[in-house]
């Protein structure tokens, strides 16, 4: 009996908690805020949302608490977001790339465009092709015409088949019908090892690659992304060599689709002040991360544009036959 | 010479007041996320990171590095005490530390671990000072086919492993196999044994895993007791290790370090691989192999010297290199950069102080981790006095927040409920859970090396045999799996 009676106070102590969780006044925020991460702590995912978070709690002044909940590639911190109150004081920090290529792989618990209302896209990881410095080709040149004359010579190793990396060796090898072993790795590290060993010839990484270059153990043939890169300013991008690819990963902050439009617009400007602090710009710039900015509209057509691009590449190249989530 | 003043360059430095009053707050923090299982070194350094920010580079370093140091001399304590593993790398420590503990000699089980642990601390710590450079050189000429056959050896540790039926055995490692099979397939992405459940699409945690499967089901089996529960009273002249014990200890301590620092240095599963293979390699040199499982101490001292000496020594590809070669070093890999320090080639370079200071802060942490834990252990016993109707809520507790706290998900509470149940039909029918963990940690490693060996071969088994170090491998796995064979055969001849 006693038990029971503990029970059913904790129970009804904790439903008054629900309820003290809604909204009440119009002074946002008034309480701290949560930002979900949906990866493993240390990972670039969660250095650069920590970064974020510390800038712009100062101009909301109130706490940002980020929480770490890694698990289904990304999708179990988007899906506990979606099971929160609307009410803007739980976020996600997410990458792009969960929202449109792991859902097109995998069945997602949300649907990417209608689910979502995005706050800010902050930064990027760099995106790269490499070498190892005793390699003989010293531009993306020489390696396609060597992978031209030597068919199924070339190992190669990326993040992983689908990834953003992938996608971009794709997309010069279709193009100079190329004919090269791919071998996917699980993240960057594991890839840069294996490149570093000696038991694949070049690779595709992401930021992990830029202490490597510095240092000199790794050739930097080719960046992946829109712009030249600010760390390696001398570097030209795959664009600029004839291949039409970018980087389609953007790390952005997320909200669910139906919060009042007044706290959106409130995070966006706050977010949006954070990203041009001086010790938000110095963080990025130490864990090898590039700052960008789109707002929450602009962000949405970046996704839009992106899914289509991303979904025609998979099927193209056999990884799906149809996005298991459906575009809406 | 250069390198011994270096040293002590290092060591100064680290033993100045500030950075030494770092060194044992991290020792300190280290030994209670190690003791508490789930949440690990990992996580906590992840939480310390953003308040480390407050310090100088060198004084955040080598608290978050004393973090993880503590947290491999904690990491036995449960296991030993009530067969909850703190983590994946003290599994194989629950076989014999907790059979042990239930013979009233858990203060021998907790001070082997502590001794062992810091003899292959210290040697580890040597290694990474002198010869670092070439043992990374070493490491990173393991490719696919080099891992492919190393995992193999370690399967063929699951004959020792088995304490009765190997047939049992065989079948609680596939069962592990497929446990392990869960989630996203390692090279194409798509979910396999998912059910359309989120959660699964990374694959089940080892840790909720082995919390249920040994601790959860540890209780529930010791419900059925109906007489009431016989205290165990440790004397205080067997708080301690004993001559004897130290006898029977010294040789697994050696081959322990040895193992793990060599599988230390290897990227991806070092300690929790070496813990399992150390244990096997005793069991197999033993004369009357059937004490182990039993409360043998050399069981409890093998897997614990090489988890330590593996955690040592995986500090040298992340500093040689800048290839951290697990979790938790990924974590001081995102520190280093925080703090505006890369670890690489050029670190021993351009910041040397740094460098020395970092292994210097670690013989001291190791020497300070020693002194900090054998007061503990007296303690750490008198855990056993509390009455089972006040310990056993406590262990289930302390079970449901560890499988919590891995992902901070609900989810991994009902797996850990799922293979409490799991693991008390499993005694039940005289089936051992150990197996099941070994093939569950090794399954997804073999799977994709085996698969990127292929690729990178394009379908050619030869590529296994014409890398020496796989193909070296691969000898032993036969002798392994035929010397016994062989034994047998001439025995019965004579």
């Amino acid at each position: 009996m006693k038990i029971r009676s503990i029970i059913s106070i904790l129970f009804l102590s904790s439903m008054l908690l629900v309820f003290a969780g809604q909204p009440v006044s119009a002074a946002f925020p008034e309480r701290p805020i949560t930002l979900l991460v949906g990866f493993s702590p240390g990972g670039s995912m969660d250095l650069s949302a920590r970064a974020l978070a510390a800038a712009a709690e100062k101009i909301l002044g109130q706490p940002i608490v980020v929480e770490n909940k890694p698990g289904g590639t990304g999708m179990v911190a988007l899906a506990a977001m979606l099971a929160q109150n609307p009410d803007g004081y739980t976020l996600c920090a997410t990458p792009s790339s969960v929202i449109i290529r792991a859902s097109q792989m995998q069945e997602a618990p949300f649907k990417p465009f209608s689910s979502f209302r995005p706050i800010i896209g902050f930064s990027e990881p760099q995106l790269g092709i490499v070498v190892k410095n005793d390699a003989r080709w010293k531009s993306l040149k020489e390696l396609v015409n060597y992978a031209q004359k030597n068919p199924n010579k070339l190992k190669y190793a990326t993040t992983g088949i689908g990834s953003t990396t992938h996608a971009a060796v794709d997309v010069i090898s279709a193009k100079k019908k190329l004919q090269m072993i791919h071998v996917p790795y699980k993240g960057s590290m594991e890839a840069l090892t294996a490149l570093l060993g000696g038991h694949v010839d070049f690779a595709a990484l992401t930021s992990e690659l830029i202490p490597a270059v510095k240092a000199g153990q790794l050739r930097l043939l080719a960046v992946i992304s829109e712009k030249r890169s600010p760390i390696f300013p001398k570097t030209s991008t795959l664009k600029e060599l004839g291949y039409d690819f970018a980087n389609d990963a953007v790390f952005a902050v997320v909200a669910p689709a139906d919060i009042p439009t007044d706290v959106a617009k409130n995070l966006e400007e706050a977010f949006a002040a954070a990203t041009k602090s001086k010790e938000y710009l110095d963080a990025l710039d130490k864990i090898g991360m590039i700052p960008v900015y789109y707002n929450g509209e602009k962000f949405s057509e970046f996704l839009k544009i992106y899914w289509k691009k991303i979904n025609e590449h998979l099927i193209a190249t056999g990884v799906i036959k149809e996005a298991a989530t459906k575009p809406e | 010479m250069e390198a011994l003043n270096s040293l002590l360059g290092g060591l100064a430095i680290a033993f100045e007041f500030h950075n030494l009053a770092l060194i044992l707050a991290g020792c300190l923090l280290g030994t209670l996320v190690g003791v508490l299982p789930g949440i690990g070194p990992a996580g906590a350094i992840s939480i310390l990171l953003p308040l480390s920010f407050q310090l100088p580079p060198a004084g955040a370093i080598i608290m978050l590095a004393g973090i993880y140091n503590g947290a491999m001399y904690g990491g036995s304590t449960t296991s030993i005490l009530v067969n909850v593993p703190g983590e994946a790398a003290s599994v194989v420590t629950c076989l014999d530390g907790y059979q042990m503990a239930r013979k009233g000699k858990a203060g021998a089980a907790l001070g082997i671990a502590v001794f062992g642990s810091f003899i292959a601390a210290t040697v580890g710590l040597i290694g990474l000072q002198l010869i670092a450079g070439p043992l990374s050189e070493f490491a990173l000429k393991f490719g696919p086919p080099e891992y492919f056959a190393v995992i193999l050896l370690g399967f063929t540790f699951i004959i020792y492993l088995a304490q009765r039926s190997i047939i049992k055995a065989a079948i609680m490692a596939l069962c592990g196999l497929i446990l392990g099979a869960i989630g996203l397939d390692p090279i194409t992405s798509q979910p396999r044994l998912t059910f359309g459940i989120i959660s699964l699409y990374e694959g089940l945690h080892v840790v909720p895993l082995a919390i249920g499967l040994f601790g959860l089901a540890e209780i529930l089996a010791n419900l059925e007791k109906t007489v009431p529960q016989k205290i165990i009273k440790v004397k205080f002249r067997n708080l301690f290790p004993k001559k004897a014990h130290w006898l029977k200890a010294r040789w697994a301590i050696i081959r322990g370090t040895l193992i793990g620092f060599f599988m230390g240095i290897l990227p991806g599963g070092g300690p929790v691989l070496s813990s399992f293979i150390s244990y096997g390699v005793e069991k197999r040199l033993a004369k009357k192999p059937q004490r182990f499982g039993r409360g043998a101490i050399e069981g409890v001292a093998a897997p614990e010297s090489a988890n330590n000496a593996a955690a040592s020594t995986s500090f040298i590809p992340l500093l040689t290199l800048g290839i951290p070669p697990n979790v938790v070093l990924a974590v001081l890999f995102g520190a280093f950069l925080m703090h505006g320090i890369t670890p690489g080639p050029l670190l021993l370079k351009e910041h040397p102080d740094i460098f020395w200071c970092i292994i210097g802060s670690m013989y001291i942490g190791n020497i300070i981790l020693l002194v900090m834990n054998l007061p503990l252990i007296p303690l750490w016993v008198q855990v056993l006095r509390i009455p089972e109707r006040i310990l056993y809520p406590l262990i289930i507790l302390l079970c449901v927040i560890g499988a919590f706290s891995i992902n901070n998900n609900v989810f991994d509470i009902f797996i850990m409920i799922i293979f409490g149940v799991f693991g008390y039909l499993l005694r039940k029918f005289d089936y051992e859970p150990a197996p099941l963990i070994l093939a569950f940690v090794l399954g997804p490693m073999f799977e994709v090396n085996l698969r990127r060996s292929l690729l990178m071969s394009q379908g050619s088994f030869g590529i296994f045999i014409e890398r020496p170090v796989a193909l070296m491998a691969l000898v032993l796995c036969f002798l392994v799996i035929v010397l016994p064979v062989y034994h047998a055969l001439t025995k019965r001849k004579k």
